[in-house]
């Protein structure tokens, strides 16, 4: 449901037409629904199995998730406001917006206890999500030339940011472990240890892993391994222990703010786009350091190039390779990252080739252009410092399909 | 004004709501719970349940994670869970894969089999005496499951009834509870006519009377230890396991004449096997010819014999899959056999020649006897004898003499040891092949053994009718020849505690049962401590006798499980070491 007012066209904003040519405010409210469940996904799925008795082949059924009748359509409202304006005849003119939405009954997996007997994730009203957001776009004609003998600048410039939270929880929890769902935090948080670099070989060191009740010699040691932070016990007090109460809500995929900035320029008969976009805030998780291309284990498989510790070599960024573990202890604390760039996305320097010259070869308009695309990321902690090849992504990075970079050339011609 | 008018034709559609509340589906074609109700249906249910067992027996993360390993019989190699539990590592965690897997996986089929329980008493379209044995066998799994939960985690939650609701609330109970559920259960069972008396009376592969009875027994033995004991479970025990023993005629399960036959290939449904998880060769519902996980048992045992096979680095479908997972103690290999020649188990347990895939020639061999080290040259044809590992300790002259490999026990090394051929698997058509072997759980044997441990615990070790006469039949089943028999007989004083343990691993080596066993007698710490180490391991490994501390005697309450539960009282861990992890 929406309603628009064109405050511009009112009779009492006549006066001011020359400078502000366009007002217009919009508001809006509206109902969404989510339908995304499996058909029968909330009536007890069974899994099945084959047996033989001898030579009698058999198959078998056993209930594995709960059944769920409770279960209630998601609805999302949101609530819109945004102003459309414009400035000198238009020749400064964009729109603001800001919205909230709220989701309730938030549907997403939720895993029983295993003593239930049907342990399955299955589709549940976990909770209450909201999202508030601000949404920014201007364009400017910075001069208003034809590209030919007067310069023209237009500048196209966008910002957005959203703000997600997941309000309240299923039994007024705090948090849904298994189903990484934490109140008064964003939707795909990262839940973490904290990291504290590696444990070194001195004797503060040795002293605070003692006192942790580890060992510091033979196979068992931990030093050259990743050091965690005490942070939490039973009792929700840093308990003198390192083990899984040790973890927190570390960060989020959720971006300070985002957007993008256009620019086109032309003069004498050349023109140059250039078309950026950038994102502050937020982690994402990065697979090519998480997953098996980084296992760490110490010649048993290949791996990336890391800085890994060595006696010789202590202020490394990685732990000491170790071919007696499966997975090294606590790696994920070191492949978050930030996720902040800024990208130019495209770069087009284009030449129109003078009327006067191609009348005489019969040809009514050519112009020549070269393409650079997704040519630089710039401000990008994971490009530069950590030899990642792009930070563009929702929450994870994965090793397979990047984007690339390419330089295109090329020829426009009209007969 | 315009507006206006706008706004008001805008007001009617707020009060559209577009849809109801709740979703309605009816399943027309998918198999529910209630559908156990029916005959069909719960033999569908009832299979899932025997299918189930294929969770915990053949995988390559199954039961033999938690009973073969960490203890006076096997360490680990490798890494990863089976690493962590077999040396009592610090990465042994609550939040270890496999003891959440393992809970789970219970969990889920008790509670497939309390809704057996439940809707199948509504069955009307078979006959009554078919019901009961249906019930009978789900309750049989269902009182397995809980067995071991039980011994593996002390207090467990105690399902008594079928559930499929949501459920976010937990509560351990006491093993007293649990252990009374179970005896219930098993009762069922063992009342005459429910099930069939033997397993020549029904299929392969299925619960019968003789194998609740044998279920029985161990879990009064098993409670009689426990702090949930009552005054009769001993005598109960000894009972019924006696009884089982002395009805061989009716049941048609008794020992098998040699003991090297038990695990023969081929012999998986013999007569001593009381139960067995069956995998076979259908393509389909037996073991698909492949490599894909499902009967891995085979691999785990098999100790690097290229080494010593003259190739150095080949392999051969009848020797095994090199996975090398668990390596024997130096006391399993050096002692707990006795006397090898008279007592046919070590060779009927363990490999000890292999032949050679390769011509080879001139191969140094370096080995020490005693504190000298000396070394010779080795050669050997293909398909000949190229390494013999005798299981004792011989002369020089002995290891010196022949042109294959002979490697004695103070020669094994991390990756050179014999293998435990219990469950390997020499039909199997390419190297990498999964075994297509059924896996024998429980045989008569054991049988003997819970008898003899019933008996010495009532201090009846009499060679006529107590411990000692029912080790000593065993043993007498073992001898090589028939005049060795009086020389492996032994008196009523030689039966102690110990001396049954050790003659489990005499007869039961590696058939997953040793952790529970050591933990049943409260000898997990004081053996491991004892016995749980080998001399010549590689120098970054471990050892369990170096880490294995009081409070592994139980398995900790995997962490999701603690943090699953969000409505009540918070899931206790086990207290006393476990809970400061």
């Amino acid at each position: 449901m929406a309603l628009a007012w064109n405050i511009g066209n009112e009779e009492f904003m006549s006066s001011t037409t020359d400078i502000l040519s366009q007002l217009k405010l919009r508001l809006s409210y509206g109902e969404v629904g989510n339908t995304n469940v499996n058909p029968y996904d909330t009536m007890g799925n069974m899994s099945s199995n084959k047996y033989i008795f001898g030579s009698q082949g058999v198959l078998g059924y056993y209930p594995t998730a709960a059944s769920n009748s409770d279960l209630k359509w998601e609805r999302t409202a949101s609530y819109n406001f945004g102003l459309d304006y414009g400035f000198l005849h238009n020749r400064i003119s964009g729109s603001v917006e800001v919205y909230k939405q709220y989701s309730n009954n938030l549907m997403m997996n939720f895993t029983p206890p295993a003593t239930s007997g049907v342990s399955t994730a299955i589709p549940y009203n976990v909770g209450k999500t909201e999202n508030v957001g601000f949404e920014f776009n201007v364009r400017m004609h910075v001069f208003d030339g034809d590209g030919k003998n007067k310069f023209q600048w237009t500048s196209d410039f966008n910002l957005f940011l959203n703000r997600n939270k997941v309000v309240q929880l299923t039994e007024g929890v705090n948090e849904l472990i298994s189903d990484n769902l934490f109140a008064g935090h964003t939707l795909g948080s990262f839940y973490e240890y904290v990291g504290l670099g590696i444990w070194q070989d001195t004797a503060e060191d040795r002293a605070l892993a003692e006192s942790y009740g580890l060992q510091t010699s033979g196979d068992d040691s931990v030093i050259g391994t990743i050091k965690i932070a005490d942070i939490s016990g039973p009792d929700g007090e840093p308990d003198g222990v390192l083990n899984d109460y040790d973890r927190k809500v570390v960060g989020s995929p959720q971006a300070n703010f985002e957007g993008g900035w256009t620019n086109t320029l032309a003069y004498k008969n050349f023109d140059f786009t250039v078309v950026m976009n950038f994102r502050q805030g937020g982690l994402f998780r990065s697979e090519l350091y998480q997953g098996s291309t980084n296992s760490l284990m110490g010649g048993y498989v290949n791996n990336i190039n890391v800085d890994y510790w060595t006696p010789e070599n202590t202020d490394a960024r990685w732990p000491a390779p170790n071919n007696r573990v499966q997975t090294i202890p606590y790696k994920g604390t070191l492949t978050l990252f930030n996720a902040s760039y800024l990208k130019i996305r495209t770069l087009i320097l284009g030449y129109t080739l003078p009327d006067n010259v191609l009348n005489v070869i019969g040809i009514s308009k050519a112009r020549v252009y070269a393409t650079a695309t997704n040519p630089f990321t710039l401000f990008s902690e994971y490009v530069n410092k950590y030899n990642g090849l792009d930070p563009e992504t929702n929450r994870q990075v994965d090793v397979a399909g990047l984007p690339s970079w390419q330089m295109l050339f090329g020829i426009n011609i009209t007969f | 004004m315009k507006k206006i008018i706008y706004l008001l034709i805008c007001l009617p559609l707020f009060l559209c709501m577009a849809c109801s509340d709740f979703l309605t589906e009816e399943n027309h074609s998918k198999m529910t719970p209630e559908s156990f109700g029916t005959a069909q249906g719960f033999e569908l249910g009832l299979n899932g349940v025997y299918g189930g067992m294929r969770k915990f027996y053949g995988p390559e993360n199954a039961i033999h994670l938690i009973t073969v390993t960490g203890t006076d019989e096997f360490y680990s190699r490798n890494s990863g869970d089976i690493y962590d539990f077999g040396n009592y590592t610090t990465n042994y965690k609550p939040n270890s894969e496999y003891i959440y897997d393992y809970w789970t996986d219970s969990y889920t089929l008790i509670n497939t089999c309390n809704g057996l329980v439940h809707f199948g008493e509504d069955m009307t379209d078979i006959t009554e005496e078919k019901k009961i044995t249906m019930l009978a066998e789900a309750r049989f799994f269902r009182a397995l499951l809980y067995f071991r939960l039980v011994q593996f985690y002390g207090d467990v939650t105690l399902n008594r009834a079928y559930n499929d609701a949501i459920v976010k609330t937990a509560k351990r109970d006491p093993i007293a509870d649990v252990y009374e559920f179970v005896i219930e259960d098993l009762l069922y069972c063992t009342a005459s006519g429910y099930l069939p008396v033997g397993p020549k009376d029904t299929d392969p592969g299925r619960v019968t009377q003789a194998l609740a009875r044998h279920l029985l027994a161990k879990v009064f033995l098993t409670r009689g230890w426990s702090s949930a004991a009552k005054s009769s479970d001993f005598q109960d025990a000894y009972d019924i396991a006696s009884t089982l023993i002395r009805e061989q005629d009716v049941t048609g399960v008794r020992l098998m004449e040699k003991y090297e036959d038990i695990h023969k290939p081929g012999n998986e449904d013999n007569q001593e096997v009381l139960f067995n998880v069956q995998m076979t060769e259908d393509a389909i519902y037996g073991v698909p010819e492949k490599d894909d996980g499902m009967n891995r048992l085979a691999h785990f045992f098999v100790g690097g014999y290229f080494n010593f096979n003259g190739s150095g680095n080949v392999q051969q479908i009848e020797d095994g899959r090199v996975y090398a997972r668990y390596h024997g103690t130096n006391w399993l290999y050096n002692e707990a056999f006795g006397d090898i020649d008279k007592d046919s188990r070590y060779y009927g347990s363990f490999q000890s020649e292999w032949t050679a895939p390769v011509d080879f020639e001139n191969k140094e061999q370096e080995f020490w006897v005693g504190e000298n080290q000396y070394s010779v040259f080795r050669s050997g044809k293909q398909g000949e004898l190229a390494g013999y590992l005798p299981g004792k300790n011989l002369t020089k002259e002995e290891i010196e003499t022949p042109n294959f490999y002979v490697i004695t026990p103070e020669n094994y090394t991390d990756p050179s040891f014999p293998t435990m051929k219990k469950f390997l698997d020499p039909n199997r058509t390419n190297l990498s092949f999964d075994s297509r072997r059924s896996i024998i759980v429980y045989r008569l044997a054991e049988t003997y053994l819970i008898a003899a441990e019933a008996a010495f615990k009532l201090g009846n070790n009499s060679t006529t009718n107590g411990a000692a006469y029912y080790i000593n039949e065993l043993r007498k089943r073992a001898a090589t020849k028939e005049e060795y028999i009086s020389d492996l007989m032994i008196t009523e004083a030689d039966v102690t505690i110990d001396y049954i343990l050790d003659e489990r691993t005499r007869e039961l080596c590696g058939e997953q049962l040793r952790w529970l066993d050591l933990v049943r007698t409260q000898k997990l710490v004081e053996r491991v401590r004892k016995y749980g180490y080998f001399t010549n391991k590689w120098l970054n490994h471990t050892l369990p006798q170096d880490n294995i501390q009081d409070y592994h005697i139980l398995r900790p309450i995997p962490q999701k499980q603690i943090e699953s539960v969000i409505v009540g009282d918070p899931y206790p861990q086990q207290p006393n070491g476990w809970d400061s992890l």
